[in-house]
């Protein structure tokens, strides 16, 4: 359900093409408000199905199977890709983001038009989402 | 092989200016104003009422994120390690209780009560304390010298999820680094926490500040 991935694969997801528009969401179960989020980033996708639409879940090891699996089946968002890290220093993989990122969470990277912008809260509704996309 | 070398490019960059903080709020090396704030048992408490102290922890927390609930009794043991040493813990919620009401101050005070918190935990309600901080997510450790100047920025240690999983404690080292009159290193993390829901935006927060509001 959720595929692990090692830093090198994070750098290249959060590398901007020019071509390509990239959404990456970082997540966890227990932050309430990325969760609210969430259907926003699958009505994208449905929307615009030509954009690469990630979900990268921050959540605990152990919590995984208990509190990450039940929201993402709940939820169906089997239509967007479902990454998880596992094992990295927040140090080292934080700033492969956004550098100013001190952890706060949740926070969204949109990589369009061979840029990058990186909203380190919660969008407050579907259109945030979109008018943050257009805007780059 | 073009990604690995853009890979190795892009750490070595990182780490090299790996200890360099974000650019908002007090940073490494800057002088905290005296701030006050009402406590859990009413009344106003201030940084200025502990005359004398061997330097401060400053933390912002709260009562609702799990990333702090499980830092809480780490919190509260160092607090108690801490009142022999003279340095003060001082714990602030700066989250906006319209958007977090497990956050008011009535919870407030039900959770130190039972919990027994031995330090001052303090309700920025009008988030001054936070907006001078910029601190952008619970927990967030602060941890300052005699003459309240930021030596440490960031998480208490490497390992949120279980105290047994801990191999480095940031804010302790930080603490011993102090006392011996030598800089922390790291002098700055990064943790994964809920974000503190701040009613300013960082432009004007950096203007007020300027300005000495």
């Amino acid at each position: 359900m959720l595929k692990s991935i090692d830093l090198n694969e994070l750098n290249l997801l959060c590398s901007p093409e020019s071509d390509k528009v990239v959404i990456v969401n970082f997540w966890a179960s227990w932050c309430g408000p990325g969760i609210e989020e969430l259907p926003y980033f699958k009505k994208l996708k449905k929307e615009m199905p030509s954009i690469k639409v990630v979900l990268v879940n921050l959540d605990f090891e152990n919590d995984v199977e208990r509190n990450v699996s039940p929201v993402l089946i709940k939820g169906q968002y089997s239509s967007l890709e479902n990454l998880r890290l596992t094992g990295l220093k927040a140090d080292d993989w934080m700033p492969l983001a956004d550098w100013d990122w001190s952890g706060a969470i949740s926070a969204t990277l949109i990589l369009a038009s061979g840029k990058k912008k990186f909203i380190e809260q919660k969008f407050e509704n579907y259109s945030a989402l979109k008018a943050a996309i257009q805007q780059l | 092989m073009k990604n690995l070398f853009y890979l190795i490019i892009t750490i070595a960059f990182v780490n090299l200016f790996a200890t360099i903080p974000p650019s908002a709020g007090y940073q490494v090396g800057d002088v905290v104003t005296d701030f006050s704030a009402k406590e859990v048992n009413g009344k106003t408490v201030s940084t200025k009422d502990f005359e004398g102290a061997k330097g401060f922890v400053i933390v912002f927390t709260c009562n609702t994120c799990p990333v702090a609930q499980k830092y809480e009794d780490r919190i509260i043991q160092l607090a108690e390690k801490l009142n022999d040493k003279d340095w003060p813990l001082i714990a602030i919620n700066s989250n906006d209780k319209g958007i977090s009401p497990g956050d008011s101050f009535d919870k407030m005070q039900s959770t130190s009560k039972s919990k027994k918190y031995s330090f001052p935990y303090l309700y920025d309600e009008l988030q001054s304390i936070v907006n001078a901080f910029w601190a952008t997510e619970t927990p967030h450790f602060y941890v300052l010298d005699a003459n309240k100047k930021v030596k440490y920025i960031g998480a208490m240690d490497d390992h949120a999820d279980d105290v047994t999983g801990v191999k480095t404690r940031y804010v302790e080292n930080a603490i011993d680094a102090i006392e011996k009159n030598q800089d922390p290193n790291p002098s700055f993390t990064r943790a994964v926490g809920c974000g503190i829901n701040k009613r300013t935006t960082l432009a004007t927060s950096v203007l007020l500040n300027k300005s000495g509001i």
